[in-house]
């Protein structure tokens, strides 16, 4: 791939960006979030189409306009956000698009049985997908790439959502795939994994491919600083952010100062939570927590284990099942959000366009958003628009929102300055109890930062900060205790100082705790 | 023929055009287009239909060409919300306004203001050889017009397609995940395209079927929201033609009690029999959605290169 | 999918563009649409033979040319704005209320039953309670489909199009059985009190005074949408449920509230035009109001404040073309084609107005 360049209005996600791969290898493309590595696997498998540049396959120039196109010239692709019909089985997942070929659904899945067996991706292919778990259908995702008889597997942050366990299988298995010759790209920001599995690496930087280094070649701290692009010594907020830091070691002393956790009565007590998912299944079964005024509380675990439904329920969204929610001692389970809002209870949403500005309405309205009833905004029964637009002024300052005005439409900003937003409409509220899901995921260093610092601000007010995330690295990096949520159940809890990523991965794994 | 054999025959009459306007609106709504376009469309249908085979003598040919006119009504509302990305129910309701105008326009047009109402022939009875003859079951059947039969083996080969095919498997696909099914390769648009070429074109065979079937003249109201009770229809039978077919016996048997009490005469008065078909579909529709599923991807757009979908 | 932000920490868009380049922008895909309709429609006219001039100078002169024309306009004006606000209402909750047609009937119906059975009372007492009588009415008819979309999840386009097919047997039903004016013709109720017959204002001829309370009406349904948090709630419900719900607002709650005033105005619509128009409920008096409202709704993008313009301008075209039937020969028909042309190619400037705009980006 030489000379590509896409824009996506205004932002221009690749510029002259180039790729080469050889035959038989993994070859790791790393870079922070928005370098453009996902971008140019989109153009390489026919999703996006480019606006300038040349892909040769083999030596020779190919037009890829469409999946199918890259499909024919034998490029598969697993992404980030597993692509399946959950209502069909594993091997209707696994055949779609192939009419053209020959055989009934019973010979194709004993291809996939016998695909499953080679390279150790154990799957049950009569299975309904959306009764298995991540990790399996991940495998189902490789599965479809291999039957198509690919020669080039691309994989998008494949590891995301997997325990370090699963990650290890994993990684079997593609050591396995390139052993028959497959060639295959391993899309990651995580410089651990990177160095792990790849034969040679290339770094992707504002929407340029900037080197390529093999394995051998580089390290850890070489990596990250080609990545980052500061040779300075990487921070801990950046090393966290790019997943460098290894977990265990001890947020930088000054970051602690002035701060005593567990400091008077539990601000937020969570005593026998039941609740259930969106099909009406139970997600949580009896979870207990407290958290102090001035506590960061860390929820580990892995994506589906409940995370979605205890961020809800503690911002009021989902209905509490069984059990109760205290803050401050009132008892919220059964009211209507309102309540919880007024409770002083804020919300820092995972899907932040879906789940947290209208983005269709302007900076303004969604600055107003949930306070647009208060008094201090309203005269005679009608918003003061006058008022109200001072203070977004006031607001898009102090926050340092990246806006062409208040009148812009909230969805144009980019995920940094949305989540900006988001905090800034959270702490305008004055909230006593702060919770967050995964609120760096996707976001640029100096946008995590900013979320970073806030999460510190609100301890230090003496708020009671839900922190729950995927990240183990954000986690170690904040929280003053952790749980790990599991199948819906806190299965363990360790405080500061005794934070050990394998411990915790058995424990995200679901692995009895052994004395 | 005994009153009840007439009746279940009737039923079975009428169950077509609910038939067939419910599996054209299945066909768009399982690739994930949802039209409301149905009411103008299918009144669009039997203008058409009534006018060609009032020209022609032909009722064939008018049935042909009310499909095909369906099938461009359908066609644009699939380029509308493919190609061009527009709302699929503000252009729905476009095109059943202008399928209504052009409709009575059409009417207008070549019949003119006349004194008395012009007729054409009804679609002739064909009888199956020897099924026919079987008592009772014969009568109730297979002694029908040939669009009866059509609607009775579209029903079964959809449903052996769209359930029992590797094509009918990728077809689905695209109304449960667009994305998943672009990404291997699947033609998103053009699946979309036909599908809802086709259900129009189903959708204007309903229609051409109220005038050459039932009454052999056409007036504004002929279709009677049929086209609206289709789309409960739809939803009722759970976007698949086995329940589909078991729904339109229901909503065909409403039909023909309204008509036949009103005819047979009782104290009940004349507007309490009417709105039976639609009252009995509003209680019907608490419990539809209930347990009906609906292709995932439902009335919502595709678009390849949007980041948030 | 990771959001690509490269040229993110430091962008900044480029500047609102002035008030009067906002205007044209505005203003350019009606203006094309409308060009567009008539120039299709007109190419439709010629090839039926008919004079296409003679056709389009009727529909468009014919509102203007006499006092009677203009009158009748502005009596076609108020129902189409009630219907048209009545959509556009729970239209920005993402509900369609089909259901404009049944709530006008029923309302009609309820006022008539009013103004029959109290046919005594003077007018103060009479008009008020007739008036409350086809709200009320409306609200029913609507909180019927709100119930069920509420309570059961049923589609609320199915349901109010349904409620239709049922009101007209309410009506037929008091038209026959219990209120029947067997002279009238048609199926119709006998006339309503001398108190229930709204006053003509200007003329002669005169408008009724019912078009007073559908301005004021208008006016209200602008002052809140724009201006108070209900109105707030409402826009930010339909621009996004979710971080709406997330945010304290019971977005369930406003879609069903919204429905319901939808269904009012339907209901005061019919009520207006039994006491301003008719002097009794009768059947075919909802003409197609229904299919006009969603037409207005949909061409002024549901903004309460373009609605009553929009409507204006459909009520030339609708006086318009049963002149134009009359004179020239053209099915008055051909209007409803004329209407959905606009409203197709409106959509059409759309997306061509959204290409250029990238392509200039």
């Amino acid at each position: 791939m030489t000379g590509i360049s896409k824009s996506f209005g205004p932002v221009r996600a690749l510029l002259d960006a180039d790729f080469e791969l050889a035959p038989g290898e993994v070859h790791g493309l790393v870079g922070g979030n928005g370098a453009g590595k996902t971008t140019l696997m989109n153009v390489l498998y026919g999703l996006y189409r480019p606006d300038a540049g040349e892909i040769r396959v083999d030596g020779r120039t190919v037009q890829i306009r469409s999946p199918r196109d890259a499909i024919g010239l034998g490029i598969g692709m697993v992404h980030q956000h597993l692509l399946q019909v959950s209502s069909y089985s594993v091997v209707e997942n696994v055949v779609l698009g192939t009419s053209g070929g020959s055989g009934g659904l019973r010979a194709a899945a004993r291809r996939v049985s016998e695909l499953s067996e080679r390279f150790g991706l154990a799957v049950d292919p009569r299975e309904r997908t959306d009764r298995l778990s991540v990790g399996a259908r991940q495998r189902v995702e490789i599965l479809k790439v291999l039957y198509r008889g690919a020669r080039v597997l691309i994989l998008d942050e494949p590891t995301t959502n997997l325990t370090p366990q699963e990650v290890d299988g994993l990684f079997a298995s593609l050591r396995e795939i390139v052993a028959e010759g497959t060639s295959i790209v391993f899309i990651s920001h995580k410089v651990r994994e990177v160095l792990a599995i790849c034969d040679r690496i290339s770094v992707m930087r504002d929407g340029q491919r900037l080197t390529t280094v093999r394995r051998a070649e580089t390290d850890a701290t070489g990596l990250a600083s080609l990545m980052v692009g500061e040779l300075a010594e990487p921070s801990s907020d950046l090393a966290a952010a790019l997943g460098l830091g290894s977990v265990g070691q001890v947020a930088p002393a000054e970051q602690r100062s002035g701060h005593a956790p567990d400091s008077g009565a539990p601000l937020l007590a969570v005593s026998g939570l039941v609740a259930r998912n969106d099909q009406g299944v139970p997600a949580l079964h009896g979870v207990d927590l407290t958290v102090g005024a001035g506590e960061v509380l860390g929820v580990a675990g892995v994506a589906g284990n409940g995370q979605v439904e205890l961020a809800e329920v503690l911002a009021g969204v989902r209905p509490v099942h069984d059990g109760d929610v205290r803050v401050d001692d009132a008892d919220l389970a059964g009211r209507p959000t309102r309540r919880w809002l007024d409770a002083g209870v804020a919300y820092v949403p995972e899907d932040r366009h879906r789940d947290g500005i209208l983005g269709a309405a302007s900076v303004t309205d969604n600055l107003l958003l949930g306070s647009q009833r208060d008094k201090a905004h309203r005269r005679g029964g009608l918003i003061q628009w006058r008022r109200v637009r001072e203070h977004a002024l006031a607001t898009i300052e102090r926050y340092t929102i990246k806006t062409p005005g208040p009148d812009a439409p909230a969805g144009n900003l980019s995920g940094g300055n949305i989540q900006r937003l988001i905090l800034a409409r959270a702490f305008d509220r004055e909230p006593s109890v702060l919770v967050l899901q995964n609120p760096t995921r996707g976001l640029d260093l100096r946008s995590a930062r900013f979320v970073y610092e806030r999460v510190h601000e609100a301890r230090d007010r003496g708020c009671a900060v839900v922190l729950i995330s995927e990240d183990l690295d954000e986690l170690s990096l904040l929280a003053d205790r952790m749980v790990v949520l599991y199948s819906g159940r806190i299965v363990g809890e360790r405080r500061r100082g005794d934070y050990d990523a394998y411990a915790l991965g058995r424990l995200m794994a679901g692995v009895q705790e052994t004395a | 023929m005994t009153e009840f054999t007439s009746l279940a025959q009737l039923t079975v009459v009428a169950m077509v055009p609910f038939l067939l306007a419910s599996l054209g609106t299945m066909l768009g709504g399982l690739t994930g287009v949802f039209s409301v376009s149905q009411e103008g469309v299918m009144l669009l249908g039997a203008s058409v239909g009534f006018l060609i085979s009032f020209a022609t003598d032909s009722s064939t040919l008018g049935i042909l060409l009310a499909a095909g006119v369906g099938a461009v009504f359908g066609f644009a509302l699939g380029w509308a919300t493919t190609v061009l990305r527009l709302d699929q129910f503000v252009v729905g309701l476009a095109l059943f306004f202008a399928a209504t105008g052009l409709a009575g326009l059409l009417y207008r047009v070549v019949i003119g203001q006349t004194a008395t109402t012009p007729r054409t022939d009804t679609l002739p009875r064909l009888e199956i050889p020897l099924l026919s003859e079987i008592p009772v079951l014969g009568r109730v059947f297979f002694s029908h017009n040939a669009l009866v039969y059509f609607a009775g083996l579209l029903a079964v080969g959809l449903y052996f397609f769209l359930y029992r095919t590797r094509a009918g498997l990728d077809l689905r696909s695209v109304g449960e995940n667009p994305r998943a099914a672009d990404s291997l390769g699947i033609a998103v648009v053009r699946t979309r395209l036909w599908t809802t070429t086709a259900g129009g074109a189903l959708m204007g065979m309903a229609g051409a079927f109220l005038p050459l079937v039932y009454t052999g003249t056409f007036t504004e109201g002929i279709v009677g929201g049929r086209g609206w009770l289709a789309i409960a229809l739809t939803f009722f039978g759970g976007w698949r033609p086995q329940f589909i077919v078991a729904g339109a016996l229901f909503f065909a048997a409403m039909d023909v009690i309204a008509l036949r009490t009103e005819i047979a005469g009782t104290d009940i008065p004349g507007q309490v029999l009417l709105v039976i078909p639609y009252v009995a579909t509003l209680i019907v529709m608490i419990f539809a959605f209930r347990w009906a599923r609906v292709p995932q991807f439902l009335g919502r757009n595709y678009d390849r290169e949007s980041r948030t979908g | 999918m990771t959001t690509p932000v490269l040229t993110e920490p430091d962008a900044v868009a480029p500047a609102a563009p002035s008030l009067t380049a906002r205007l044209l922008r505005g203003l350019l895909p009606y203006v094309l649409a409308l060009v567009a309709a008539f120039l299709v429609s007109g190419v439709v006219i010629a090839a039926l033979g008919y004079d296409v001039v003679g056709a389009f100078r009727t529909i468009l002169t014919t509102s203007f040319r006499t006092g009677f024309g203009f009158t009748e306009t502005l009596t076609k004006w108020v129902p189409l704005t009630l219907l048209a606000l009545g959509f556009t209402i729970p239209l920005a909750v993402n509900r369609f209320n089909i259901g404009g047609e049944g709530q006008l009937l029923v309302g009609a119906t309820a006022a008539a039953g009013v103004g029959i059975v109290y046919a005594e009372l003077p007018m103060v007492a009479l008009m008020p309670l007739l008036i409350l009588a086809g709200v009320l009415a409306g609200v029913v008819w609507a909180g019927i489909a709100a119930f069920l979309m509420g309570r059961f999840g049923v589609n609320e386009i199915l349901s109010t199009v349904l409620l239709n097919f049922v009101s007209f047997q309410v009506l037929d039903y008091a038209a026959t059985e219990i209120w029947s004016d067997p002279a009238a013709g048609v199926a119709a109720t006998q006339r309503v009190g001398e108190g229930a017959v709204l006053p003509d204002i200007g003329g002669p001829p005169g408008v009724h005074a019912g078009i007073l309370l559908a301005g004021l009406v208008a006016l209200a349904t602008i002052l809140v949408t724009r201006g108070t948090a209900a109105g707030f709630e409402l826009r930010a419900s339909g621009t996004n449920p979710r971080a709406a719900g997330i945010n304290g607002i019971r977005v369930e709650k406003v879609a069903v509230v919204a429905l319901i005033v939808g269904g009012a105005l339907g209901g005061l619509a019919g009520a207006l035009e039994v006491a301003g128009v008719h002097g009794r409920a009768l059947e075919g008096m909802q003409s197609n109001f229904l299919l006009l409202g969603i037409i207005i709704g949909l061409i002024a993008r549901g903004s309460a404040l373009w609605v009553p313009v929009v409507a204006f301008g459909i009520a030339i075209l609708e006086v318009g073309a049963s002149s134009m039937q009359r004179t020239v020969g053209v099915p008055a028909e051909m209007v409803l084609i004329i209407e959905a042309l606009i409203l197709i190619f409106l959509l059409l400037s759309d997306v061509i107005a959204a290409r250029l705009a990238r392509r200039a980006a």
